[in-house]
């Protein structure tokens, strides 16, 4: 798959804000205005459709303007690091609610050590173990309870 | 002003709030130091920890991380030629050139002596001026909040680094949107939640910070697949040579240090100015000052060069806590950030800051103070030590960055929709930082947005729904003029550049 040029890019980027200033003026015209607001000047609805207006402008002379001819300079990018780090924090924030602080945050840092490239068990461990309970014990010392998940129950 | 200061010293004399001192010069310090990460992300990530205090020893931490992020940054230029942010970027100039030629420590102590002279001089400064700034405008109403916040917005997207000022326009709108995320105060609506009751209180500014600053750039740095360089590594070994400064140094130096201790005051208050354009507009002066020999030494490790620019950015820090303490308008994503955070340690900075909780104000200028003589006293002679953190190898440090983000946003509301959130908005901003769009102007706006449209909301009721108080009201007036120019400035300057005649 080939990457798009700069000028694609700009253009693409300049279209997703066109859309979204459009779909934020769109969900400016569903806020309910309050009977008591009726002969107001200003409700919870004028801002929100000043800035949509604003925002829909901005990117639509985005889009027709010359775009920058600088190089996006995404030549030897790691893609599939970063998506493998974007997946750890998904998985953080699914596991975390049900694994628990300690052992989420150790599963976070050695999957993301082993990702991007420190995989001799003696450096990752400790490290991904270390900073985990550390982090625990401080938070619990300054009086912030961070839970076990279904470990509690082990725990007692 | 000696009440001040006492009220101050008092404020600041407790154990607690001096080790706070103390931790926050280090821990910015080290963040930094380490590439890419400057002020903004050392403040952003330890924003967290400011939410657990008080307001006085938040505000004493966040500007003691703010000072040593950025005399951090400034030896990560020197050591590595890698400016911890754009502020330490003229300090490449002549720094890096003095550390090839094994004056590192030489150059290092000059960026220290630098840093806490302008600092120092930017706290004198602004312990004479606030209280003028903050008299004058307690008169000011709804009108003229609105009229300065939106110079201060229009400001900070004129000048700021890269991208163009229409990009900028358009991320600070971009954040004024997202400020609406929430139940609207004074209609009692709610805008923009979905139905999910995680938003009925709006955006966490923890997390659209984390999202915009630290947790984007780490993703930038694993995508580069950016590693540790042979100078961080050499740097890491401690090797710096001598920290000690000559009397000729101090000679040599001293006229650039009072010059650009003054210009870095003024343009570090000017809102959008900040440290960064202090920074280089020192450099171009005292380069274009020098004479002869002195100038021809420009560029290669001139000790004037070093010192100049860390002069004026320390200075133009400080000079940005004027319009932050006095009017509640930040200057700068820094201090876009740090207001976010003193909102949420519930205080409003403004004129009523300095009239109804002057304690708070004087503890944070003794806490600039005694700051910068940290730095100088305990950072300097540790900097061989700290400098080791140059070599942390990327596979440890990038998670280490994104797990701190991560705990960052799970400690203020503990759910995992905030966090699902950051990541969805971190991945955004990646693909507009990679496009060259600004993040600071996309925190400022959510930072001011509420505030702005209140503000509005205020001025039109009073006016009976009239735009007339734009131009009926003089302060108002001359500070919409003031936004419209720096709206055109940038046009104006491409334009000038365009017609001017190309050289042979």
């Amino acid at each position: 798959m080939t990457l798009p040029t700069r000028a694609q890019a700009e253009r693409l980027m300049a279209l997703a804000l066109l859309l979204f200033s459009l779909a934020y003026l769109a969900g400016g015209w569903r806020i309910p205005v309050p009977d008591t607001s009726d002969d107001s000047p200003f409700s919870a609805r004028s801002f929100p459709l000043a800035l949509g207006v604003l925002g829909a402008l901005l990117s639509a002379v985005m889009l027709v303007r010359p775009a920058s001819t600088a190089p996006v300079g995404v030549a030897g990018f790691a893609w599939g690091r970063t998506a493998g780090l974007l997946l750890l924090m998904a998985g953080f924030a699914a596991a975390i609610p049900h694994l628990g602080f300690v052992v989420t945050s150790a599963l976070f840092l050695g999957g993301g050590f082993a990702l991007l490239g420190e995989r001799r068990p003696a450096v990752l461990l400790p490290v991904a173990i270390g900073v985990s309970l550390g982090l625990w014990a401080l938070f619990h010392a300054l009086g912030v309870t961070l839970d076990w998940g279904v470990f509690e129950r082990l725990l007692g | 002003m000696i009440e001040g200061l006492l009220l101050g010293l008092q404020g600041i004399a407790t154990p607690v709030n001096l080790a706070l001192l103390v931790m926050g010069c280090l821990l910015g310090t080290f963040i930094g130091m380490l590439p890419g990460l400057g002020p903004v992300t050392a403040v952003s990530l330890l924003i967290p920890l400011v939410l657990t205090m008080p307001p006085a020893s938040g505000m004493v931490l966040l500007a003691a991380i703010y000072y040593g992020a950025m005399f951090g940054g400034s030896t990560a230029s020197v050591l590595i030629n890698a400016p911890g942010e754009s502020s330490s970027v003229p300090t490449t100039f002549d720094g890096y050139p003095m550390a090839r030629r094994g004056e590192a420590g030489r150059a290092l102590a000059l960026c220290a002596w630098g840093s806490f002279v302008g600092g120092t001089v930017a706290t004198v400064l602004l312990m004479l001026s606030a209280p003028l700034l903050a008299g004058w405008a307690v008169g000011f109403q709804a009108p003229e909040y609105f009229a300065l916040m939106v110079l201060g917005l229009t400001a900070v997207a004129a000048f700021t680094d890269g991208g163009g000022a229409l990009k900028a326009v358009l991320m600070t709108v971009v954040g004024l949107m997202l400020a609406t995320v929430g139940t609207d105060i004074a209609d009692g609506v709610e805008r923009y939640t979905f139905g999910v009751a995680d938003l009925a209180d709006g955006l966490s500014f923890v997390l659209l910070a984390m999202a915009a600053f630290a947790l984007s750039e780490s993703l930038l740095a694993a995508l580069r697949n950016e590693k540790v360089s042979d100078e961080a590594r050499r740097a890491a070994r401690g090797d710096v040579g001598t920290l000690k400064l000559t009397g000729a140094d101090a000679k040599e130096v001293a006229p650039a240090v009072a010059r650009s201790s003054v210009l870095g005051f003024v343009v570090g208050v000017l809102p959008g100015a900040g440290a960064t354009i202090a920074a280089f507009m020192s450099y171009a002066v005292e380069r274009n000052l020098a004479r002869g020999a002195r100038r021809a030494e420009f560029g290669k490790g001139s000790r004037r060069g070093v010192v100049a620019p860390e002069t004026a950015n320390n200075a133009a820090a400080g000079g940005a806590y004027v319009p932050l303490l006095t009017l509640g308008i930040p200057g700068s994503g820094t201090t876009a950030v740090i207001l976010g955070a003193l909102v949420a340690l519930g205080v409003q900075p403004g004129p009523r800051l300095y009239i109804e909780q002057s304690g708070l104000f004087w503890t944070v200028v003794v806490s600039m103070y005694i700051g910068n003589l940290i730095l100088l006293v305990i950072n300097l002679p540790l900097i061989p030590w700290i400098a080791r953190t140059l070599a942390i190898p990327e596979p440890i440090l990038a998670p280490l960055i994104q797990f701190f983000c991560l705990v960052g946003v799970y400690l203020v509301s503990f759910n995992s929709f905030d966090l699902w959130l950051m990541a969805g908005l971190a991945v955004v901003c990646l693909a507009l930082r990679l496009l060259d769009y600004p993040m600071a102007p996309l925190l400022l706006g959510f930072v001011l947005g509420k505030l702005l449209e209140e503000n509005l909301r205020r001025a039109l009721l009073v006016n009976d729904g009239s735009f007339a108080f734009l131009w009926q009201r003089p302060v108002t007036a001359v500070l919409m003029l003031a936004s419209i120019a720096c709206l055109l400035a940038p046009a104006l300057a491409a334009w000038w550049r365009r017609r001017r005649p190309a050289a042979p």
